[in-house]
């Protein structure tokens, strides 16, 4: 018996034809509505966006095996600022996928967090959904939301990519924009090119 | 951070951090004061790339400061880049290998002796991970009261030297402009613009100095009357903000020529964002592909060249050998057309794909990992039936000269379309580009030599064959040749080897092995159905495991792509 294999074909062409069709392009524009998610943390808990509504929030995305955010864990970069603004919501968002080698399980996430002293909620994003919604490109890459919901900051953590700086020397655009959040004003830089390893989708 | 001892030398000793290693060069024996002309080479590991000023989505540009007795500056020069397509639709802007970044300083000290350099550098090299390093550099560069230059030093950085993008101003006869216009949608473009030039055909590209006023997204090029032109999407980074009145953008263009291939061009240009013209009032297309028509001819060599490919040679050679596919002229027509409907449809997809269509490299010409898949089922069904597994058999009885027979033609053109498919495997990069131009015409010119190309040996197999029985005075029975058809099939495998390549640089791990998998799936099912004696149900299931297998393969790598 020998089977026809002509007759897939057309099927098959179909397939590629539906296949071919890509997500859309990325957003996160300063000023747009904040895309709405609901990403699992790290023990497991979804979080909402819409439930922290009335809250400044920042968006941090990250990535351990990144050097970049390695980088920042080391020198509590993140860290301290959340506590210095205390009153703001910090979530990081994971958007690596899982079949990347950078992956890691929620377990090895959360041993790297204690041992960084990283206490804010890292949320998973493996498909990337959230990632592509916000147009994010690196890691780490910074958004702010503001009280209203909308998109106040969005870009690098600082002016120094390479790390030469020292801390205090650094323009810390997250610090600043917060604390024009704080006082009522709106972020300025609201946008800067962010720098990092490419987001691992 | 490392560092490194001077040397009395006009090239520095390597300093090597992980995958690159980067040293100072010299191009002068003996320098003088004045400008001075140094370089900063860097060499990479395979898969590894480093970043032009504007990097892109990621990484950053290179930074030097230099230093030493009577020296001042240290200017960065940046040699016209490459493109690098990254997983999740972000891009890179830099070089891969090696590259020699031209550095500009001045000197003040003049006469015999010598100048110590020395140079801090803060750069990142990326391939699936980025790394940042910091190098310190160092030479010891003579002086003299005349330049002398280094023999083996002055060629590396003259030719580096070269690639950095001259002023269009530089180049007589040449323009450029650029203006927002409106698509149908009414989204704002940034249409930018060459006259006086054609693309080379190893293809173009367009590149812009940071700004921070919009993102730019990917450039798409057109031939015009006059030139070439770039429509360039644009989003504002600021939401519910006018775009400012007039911005100053600086781009680099690449792959031109004009009376031969010139230099990378680059130019400066106060741009009028505000409002934005009609898109019909943007450059006029010349309705050729892109490739310009002394490209046509090239596309149309490359259809011809790529009945070599391994799997489409192996069909080839399996027709021949058999005696022939049968047909005559009008089954030749048949195939043609085949040929001609599977690569207009490609042509005419391509720039439906959501992500860029090409990744500047070698195979199908839309870059997606469910379409390679797709190929490597269809170039694994070509090993089976060689082998003698599923069928009907590529070189059966044929009909004689002059009968019409619809199965047979029907049969040839599905062969075309077949063969068509097996090329897009091994598509060069230049081709897939002429494949995607953005305007249909060009597109479809491209498609219909490029299917000329391809089906040219079966026109002239129809012809000798026409010979050949005129001589004989009689119809050529078939002469079917198990053990070459068997061992062509080999040869056919080899085209699903290369997709498995490429796909494993598009999807995860276990995409990849799942897709293996159901290839290996499909293949058995087809050994079993040729073993099998009876039907009935057992063919059923076969041939409902061999559709899910090759349904599992692309679905599979779209489940899995980056």
């Amino acid at each position: 018996m020998r089977i026809r294999t002509f007759r897939l074909l057309p099927l098959a062409a179909a397939l590629a034809a539906l296949l071919a069709a890509a997500p859309a392009c990325a957003k996160g524009a300063v000023g747009e509505a904040a895309p709405a998610f609901a990403l699992p943390d790290l023990p497991g808990k979804t979080h909402n966006l819409s439930d922290y509504a009335g809250k400044v929030v920042v968006l941090e995305w990250i990535n351990p095996n990144c050097p970049f955010s390695a980088r920042h864990a080391r020198e509590k970069t993140m860290s301290e600022l959340a506590q210095r603004h205390g009153r703001v919501v910090w979530l990081a968002i994971n958007s690596t996928s899982a079949s990347h080698s950078n992956y890691l399980e929620p377990a090895e996430h959360l041993a790297w967090n204690r041992d960084n002293g990283i206490d804010y909620a890292v949320l998973y994003d493996p498909k990337g959904t959230v990632g592509h919604a916000y147009g994010a490109k690196t890691t780490p890459h910074m958004y702010i939301v503001d009280e209203q919901g909308k998109i106040a900051y969005n870009g690098a953590i600082d002016d120094d990519p390479s790390g030469r700086k020292a801390k205090e020397q650094r323009m810390n655009y997250v610090d600043l924009g917060l604390t024009a959040e704080e006082a009522g004003r709106q972020p300025d830089p609201a946008a800067t090119k962010p720098y990092g390893c490419s987001v691992k989708y | 951070m490392t560092g490194a001892v001077p040397a009395l030398a006009v090239e520095g000793a390597w300093v090597v951090n992980g995958p690159s290693r980067v040293r100072l060069v010299s191009p002068y024996a003996a320098a003088v004061a004045g400008e001075l002309r140094l370089g900063l080479h860097v060499r990479l590991e395979r898969g590894w790339h480093i970043y032009w000023k504007n990097s892109g989505d990621a990484g950053y540009p290179p930074a030097v400061t230099l230093a030493g007795a009577g020296v001042s500056g240290g200017r960065l020069l940046w040699p016209a880049p490459r493109r690098f397509d990254l997983p999740g639709g972000l891009v890179a802007f830099g070089y891969e290998d090696e590259v020699v970044y031209p550095l500009r300083a001045r000197l003040a000290a003049a006469g015999a002796g010598m100048v110590e350099l020395e140079a801090d550098v803060d750069y990142v090299v990326c391939e699936v991970d980025c790394i940042p390093y910091r190098a310190q550099l160092a030479l010891v560069q003579p002086l003299a009261e005349e330049a002398a230059a280094d023999a083996r030093t002055a060629p590396l950085l003259a030719r580096w030297e070269a690639r950095v993008p001259r002023a269009v101003e530089a180049v007589a006869g040449v323009e450029t402009g650029g203006a927002i216009v409106r698509e149908d949608d009414g989204a704002a473009a940034l249409e930018v613009w060459f006259d006086g030039v054609e693309p080379a055909p190893a293809g173009t590209g367009l590149f812009f100095a940071p700004q921070d006023d919009f993102g730019l997204g990917r450039p798409r090029a057109r031939a015009t009357e006059d030139g070439i032109a770039w429509r360039v999407p644009l989003a504002p980074l600021l939401a519910g903000r006018p775009l400012p009145e007039r911005a100053e953008l600086a781009w680099t263009a690449t792959g031109l020529r004009r009376d031969g291939r010139l230099p990378a061009l680059e130019a400066r240009r106060q741009v009028g964002l505000g409002g934005g013209a009609d898109a019909r009032s943007g450059r006029r297309s010349s309705g050729v592909p892109l490739a310009g028509r002394r490209g046509l001819w090239l596309v149309l060599v490359a259809g011809l060249l790529l009945n070599l490919a391994p799997s489409v040679l192996a069909l080839r050679v399996a027709q021949w050998s058999g005696g022939g596919p049968g047909g005559g002229r009008r089954g030749a027509t048949a195939e043609a057309a085949g040929t001609l409907v599977a690569i207009a449809g490609a042509a005419a997809l391509a720039p439906l794909a959501g992500h860029p269509p090409l990744d500047g490299s070698w195979g199908p010409p839309i870059a997606n990992a469910a379409v390679s898949a797709l190929l490597a089922v269809l170039t694994l069904a070509l090993a089976l039936d060689l082998w003698g597994m599923v069928g009907p058999p590529l070189a059966g009885p044929h009909a004689a000269p002059g009968r019409k027979d619809l199965t047979l033609l029907r049969r040839r053109a599905v062969t075309g379309a077949w063969a068509a498919l097996l090329a897009f495997a091994w598509t060069p990069p230049w081709l897939g580009l002429a494949l995607a131009a953005s305007e249909l015409p060009a597109r479809l010119a491209a498609a219909a030599l490029l299917a000329l190309g391809v089906a040219l040996p079966g026109f002239a197999l129809a012809w000798w064959r026409r010979r050949r029985e005129l001589r004989a005075g009689a119809a050529a029975e078939p002469a079917p040749r198990p053990a070459l058809q068997q061992a062509l099939g080999f040869l056919a495998a080899a085209g699903v080897v290369w997709l498995l390549h490429l796909l494993a640089r598009r999807v995860g791990r276990e995409a990849l092995a799942g897709i293996e998998l159901a290839l290996l799936g499909l293949a058995l099912c087809a050994w079993l159905g040729h073993r099998a004696r009876r039907g009935g149900m057992l063919r059923v299931a076969l041939r409902l495991g061999l559709l899910a297998c090759a349904l599992a393969a692309p679905w599979l790598a779209y489940r899995g792509q980056f």
